[in-house]
């Protein structure tokens, strides 16, 4: 019997669903609206689409999760009433934050108000020291005072985060264990489990927002498993973790906080998987979106990992204004350039686009529903780059000449007309996000050139052949099934699982033995949950170790011989280490002495090892497009240029730009000096051919 | 220059500076700089203006920074420059007011030309001599002065230079390893702006730079002409020393689309270890000025120049060789509360009530286990002061941004443990929004005996005022063992110590209800 995955990946606006059979690799997708007063319905409207039609749900023997609710729920503040349990003397940690402005002018700033409120934070005597000491015992009947009074004030969840927990966590578990025994149904979050790391302020963040979405997490993810069994899908259920592993509905339920990144990181795993498909290594993964762009980077076929997150910041995309949270992600970007992104002339006289968006509501002039701000998205329709009869399928009346006059009044200000006004729109736009691309690649001490450009999301595909080339890349990749990409990224990425144990010593004292009865425990603990996932599969493991110079705050990840550790493999780690010291900060220090603080290790498997065919219908395969001009600054002429029907390409024939190709969710802008083909598996490739104006010398 | 390609290279430039700020804190090794952020990175143009800085920068060496590079330029014309040179400095009055803040610069050449110099400032957890407190009396007592030398000629360490500040410094290591951390980073940015000259075509940044300041003048001109012309005066009186306060006036004058703040009347300077470099004053002014008039451009020269500065020599905000000044900051940080006090009788909307600033340091200087030097320095904050709508935050670095140091770092890096760190609540001044709340942190030593320690505290008899009717914050104490010692003295430590802080809180803003 052929079997099928189905991934479900909840956003802000909309509900993506994929069946991918596991044998032919045909997908079929559906996208629903969100149902944020109870998720599960969209996803049962979405299940009812594509299961039955395109598979039987008994045959459906996979199904991954991702979702954006726990990182909504702390951005809307909708967690539940959580307490908070701190060693005395520390219960205003949370409150006393950083100490520092994130922005140094504003005297009006504001800081995110914790997530804990001030009388459900509350201090228990206890003490363990750096070294290990235990200054206090814990105080057992005032910890049961405490929790009862918590209990009493309607506390849901429950966090503890102790002083030095993160390497001497005994007063942490002890203190579970007998709250386990008072109140067996409370759940309870520690502080060394959620995030083993130095810094209580960080520490105490992660671990309360861990507890605030606990229960919701539970409850929807069991209502979730139960509604799609009603359906007949009985079928192992996983969910994606922020950084790209997947984890069981156990874990996920104990440690939702590793879950906020889910979304975008299926996406990332998307570019990742169809770089794979097409042999390319390195991608930039660039989303754009209505109100954002994300941009995340693909190398060797994998993407990179951060190792710190920040949630529902109070200014938006002003880093240092949200709530750290100590976990793994994927390591993306997010900036405020969209489709719905507003333009306007700040004080110096100089054009300036978003953060501020249009969203949905109002929207853009050109959607005619109130909209009065000039967008991204207006200044595309000016440009010719989206075609008004046929934007979002048809489904809106587009009023372009509204756009053209409201981008008249604008240009004024600043001596340009609509077209120069709607020009400088698109290029600042494009330019915002080629800078925000190169900060995160120059971060990895990696050269743009050597990567390919891989575009998702609904705007993504319009602008970015115009960042690629800012940026200097060679070539942009607009995959099949682009606007569905993480719902589809949640099936082709393969199963990983990522472990950690802290070292915490001088490189030249390192005991092999003592470091692989480490490394044996932490694989076996991630290839367990990998087996489970993919039955019949031996996964492969990687291992890695953090090392610094001694008395160094940050960490550099280096990746690590495979096998178990041997004096041999040990004296390649300070090479390992500089050459990775070389690449980041551009020279080392010599003689200075090394430490490995963790070492690290994944399982990975993969689910799908063939390649995925997305049908199109017949309709959609026989609509007539016209051509039409596009702004001279894009084409290069002010003569009509090509435009094609996506579905009509076929692989063998390449096309020169300028041109503009139109598909369901998307429209590919492709200006001068540039060739596009079609490979095989029926991805877009656009090679861009000549140096233009703006790119990089060789 | 058009504004579309303006405004991509700056934001390119930008990006940067940006970039290199991150490196430096991810290879830095003391927690002044990767805890407390005590650092910043500037690019300035060929001649020393600044162009761009780090997004994460202090208001004191945003200022300070690019007169060091004009002062580098002096002493080593641009003909005496050559690619993969340093310069390197911490002069008291061509840096940054004190010694322990190390300034390093670099010039970038492109296509044989110097074109711009990529800079730093970071404060070094050691500099040698006393351990940083008031009581210095002359420069001499405060440690290592560097005069302005090529720590890098052509791309080579001066290897006598990095000796003889290997010598006098507590932890060499660290030092060094922050140090490596700054130039580094310099490298990193001058290829960033290789990379752009090639990628645009640019010969140089003189446009470039000329249009960034003439735009940013253009615009601080422009806020300036929207307020009412006139001279608004303030005085402050500060915790001074421990038996006399000290005095601060100013008077700022806005005549049409100037500005211009006058000093005279402020206490003369004194052999203390408080007096406020020139460099320093200038710098909290201009501060202040861009919070309250223009926040919201990149910063860069244009908002510097159009201010003119006058203090009078000898003072305690103008202080002249061999004065001591090491704690500059306790004069320094009142500055910008100063001056929003002067300006809060025309523009009280755009100001803010005196937070419970100047910033709280523990400094101290002990011997490890095998007898090594150990040096540290904490930093804690009190209350903001409260806005025309809203209440001060709590424990927040104002004029300054320098973040604490984690109680778990202190607890691994230093030879005490944190007891304590709450906020005192109900310490910000009452008023129709609340003054911000300062903290109370104790400490107790688990040290050998004969540790020294000593303090940045002010505020401890002068309390942050309000403003418009606002009432003024608690003031702050010192206590060891529950006893209050002398918050401007050195003072030696025994096991089992316990210190407290207790910051003061935030002035309010309008009449309590």
């Amino acid at each position: 019997m052929t079997s099928y995955a189905l991934g479900i990946d909840i956003g802000g606006t909309f509900t993506d669903l994929v069946v991918l059979n596991l044998d032919t690799g045909t997908i079929n997708t559906a996208k629903e609206l969100t149902t944020h007063d109870d998720p599960t319905r969209g996803v049962i409207e979405g299940v009812n689409k594509i299961v039955g039609d395109f598979c039987a749900a008994d045959q459906v023997e996979r199904v991954v999760h991702a979702t954006t609710l726990f990182t909504n729920a702390l951005i809307e503040r909708r967690g539940v009433k959580a307490g908070l349990l701190t060693t005395h003397g520390f219960r205003d940690t949370l409150e006393i934050s950083r100490e520092r402005k994130y922005d140094i002018y504003d005297i009006l700033l504001s800081v995110p108000d914790p997530l804990v409120p001030d009388d459900l934070r509350r201090e228990v005597p206890e003490r363990i020291l750096n070294d290990g000491q235990v200054y206090s015992e814990l105080d057992e009947t005032e910890l049961q005072a405490q929790v009862d009074a918590l209990v009493a004030s309607g506390t849901e969840a429950l966090a503890i985060c102790f002083q030095n927990a993160f390497a001497h966590p005994s007063h942490e578990i002890r203190a579970r264990e007998l709250i386990a025994q008072w109140y067996p149904d409370l759940p309870v979050s520690l502080s060394h489990e959620v995030s083993p790391q130095l810094g209580e302020y960080e520490r105490m963040s992660t671990v309360a927002a861990n507890a605030y979405v606990q229960p919701l997490a539970k409850n929807y993810i069991n209502g979730l498993v139960v509604a799609l069994e009603e359906l007949g899908i009985m079928a192992p259920f996983f969910m994606m973790l922020s950084n790209g592993g997947l984890t069981d509905v156990e874990e996920a339920q104990k440690f939702p906080v590793r879950l906020l990144e889910s979304g975008p990181a299926a996406g990332v795993l998307s570019a990742a998987s169809f770089g794979r498909m097409m042999g390319e290594e390195a991608l930039i993964a660039f989303d754009m979106g209505g109100t954002t762009a994300k941009i995340a980077l693909v190398q060797d076929n994998e993407p990179d990992i951060a190792y710190s997150f920040e949630a529902a910041p109070e200014k938006r995309f002003a880093p240092g204004s949200g709530l750290p949270i100590n976990i793994s992600t994927i390591e993306l970007i997010e900036i405020g350039a969209g489709g719905g992104s507003i333009a306007h002339v700040n004080d110096l006289g100089l054009l300036k686009v978003g953060p501020r968006s249009a969203g949905s509501k109002p929207g853009p002039v050109c959607y005619g529903r109130g909209g009065q701000d000039l967008t991204v998205t207006d200044c595309d329709m000016i440009m010719g780059c989206l075609n008004p009869e046929y934007f979002a399928g048809g489904s809106i009346d587009i009023k372009i000449g509204e756009a053209k006059s409201v981008a008249v009044g604008l240009g004024s200000s600043i001596g340009l007309d609509a077209d120069g006004a709607a020009f400088g729109v698109y290029d600042i736009v494009c330019e915002n996000m080629a800078a925000a691309a190169r900060v995160h690649v120059a971060r990895h001490g990696q050269d743009v050139r050597n990567f390919s450009f891989f575009a998702t999301g609904g705007a993504g595909p319009v602008h970015a052949v115009n960042v690629a080339r800012k940026l200097g890349a060679k070539r942009v990749i607009i995959p099949l099934a682009a606007g569905v990409a993480s719902a589809l990224g949640l099936l082709l990425a393969p199963a990983r699982l990522d472990r950690v144990a802290p070292v915490g010593q001088s490189l030249n004292r390192i005991d092999p033995a003592e470091l692989n009865t480490k490394f044996d425990a932490i694989i076996s603990s991630a290839a367990s949950i990998v087996e489970r996932t993919v039955a019949g599969k031996k996964p492969r493991i990687e291992r890695f170790a953090d090392m610094r110079y001694a008395r160094q705050g940050y960490d550099i990840t280096v990746r690590l011989p495979d096998g178990p550790v041997t004096e041999d493999t040990l004296a390649t780690w300070r090479d390992r280490f500089e050459s990775e010291y070389r690449k980041q900060f551009s020279s080392v220090l010599a003689g200075q002495a090394i430490e490995v603080t963790n070492i690290r290790a994944f399982a990975i498997s993969p689910t799908f090892d063939g390649t995925v065919k997305l049908e199109v219908s017949d309709d959609e395969q026989s609509r007539e497009v016209r051509d039409r001009p596009l702004h001279t600054g894009l084409s290069g002429t002010s003569d009509v240029i090509t435009v094609l029907n996506r579905s009509t390409m076929t692989d063998g024939q390449t096309w020169a730009g300028p041109l503009v190709i139109e598909e369901q969710d998307s429209t590919v802008v492709v200006g001068q000096a540039a060739e596009v083909r079609v490979d095989t598996l029926g991805n877009l490739i656009v090679d861009l051919t000549h140096e233009a104006p703006a790119a990089l010398e060789g | 220059m058009d504004p579309i390609t303006l405004e991509t290279l700056w934001t390119r430039m930008i990006s940067i500076v940006d970039e290199g700020a991150a490196a430096m804190l991810r290879s830095s090794f003391s927690t002044v700089v990767r805890d407390s952020y005590d650092f910043s990175v500037i690019i300035t143009d060929r001649t020393g203006n600044s162009l761009v800085q780090a997004t994460d920068s202090l208001p004191s060496f945003i200022g300070t920074l690019p007169r060091t590079v004009r002062a580098f330029l002096k002493e080593y014309p641009a003909n005496t420059l050559k690619p993969g040179d340093v310069l390197i400095t911490n002069d008291m009055y061509d840096g940054t007011g004190h010694l322990p803040d190390i300034s390093v610069a670099r010039p970038i050449f492109y296509k044989g030309e110097l074109i711009a110099f990529a800079a730093s400032t970071a404060h070094a957890p050691d500099i040698g001599g006393k351990i940083r407190s008031p009581e210095p009396r002359e420069i001499f007592e405060e440690g290592l002065q560097i005069p302005m030398l090529k720590l890098f000629s052509g791309g080579q360490m001066d290897q006598t230079l990095r000796a003889f500040l290997r010598k006098n410094v507590r932890v060499p290591d660290l030092v060094e390893g922050d140090l490596a951390a700054q130039t580094s980073t310099l490298e990193l940015i001058e290829r960033g702006i290789h990379s752009l000259m090639a990628q645009y075509h640019l010969q140089d940044l003189k446009e470039l730079s000329h249009e960034i300041r003439t735009r940013a003048e253009n615009a601080l001109a422009t806020a300036i002409a929207a307020v009412p012309d006139g001279s608004y005066s303030a005085e402050m009186e500060t915790d001074g020393l421990t038996d006399s306060p000290i005095t601060l006036r100013v008077k700022v004058t806005i005549k049409g689309n100037e500005v211009s703040l006058d000093f005279a009347g402020s206490s003369q300077q004194v052999p203390k270890a408080i007096n406020c470099a020139y460099c320093y004053t200038l710098s909290m002014s201009a501060y202040a000025i861009k919070c309250a008039l223009a926040p919201d451009i990149p910063n860069n020269e244009g908002f510097v120049t159009p201010i003119s500065v006058e203090a009078p020599e000898r003072s305690i905000v103008n202080p002249v060789f061999p004065a001591s000044g090491g704690s500059r900051v306790l004069i320094g940080h009142y500055i910008p509360s100063l001056i929003f006090q002067a300006l809060a009788e025309v523009i009280p909307e755009r100001v803010l009530a005196a937070s419970g600033s100047p910033i709280w340091c523990l400094n101290l200087a002990s011997l490890d286990s095998q007898g090594r030097p150990q040096a540290n320095l904490f930093f804690f904050n009190g209350g903001m002061g409260a806005a025309s709508s809203r209440d001060g935050i709590h424990c927040m670095s104002w004029p300054g941004n320098i973040s604490a140091t984690p109680s778990e770092a202190i607890d691994q890096t230093a030879p005490l443990h944190v007891v304590h760190k709450k906020i005192i609540r109900g310490s910000g001044g009452a008023g129709r929004y609340r003054g911000g709340d300062g903290q109370s942190i104790m400490f107790e030593y688990s040290g050998n005996d004969g540790a020294a320690i000593s303090f940045l505290s002010e505020r401890t008899t002068q309390p942050a005022p309000g403003i418009q009717g606002g009432l003024p914050g608690n003031v702050g104490y010192l206590r060891i063992n529950g006893k209050d010692v002398d918050p401007k003295s050195q003072h030696i430590l025994k096991q089992g110590d316990r210190i407290e802080m207790g910051t003061p809180g935030g002035g309010g803003y309008g009449h309590a209800s």
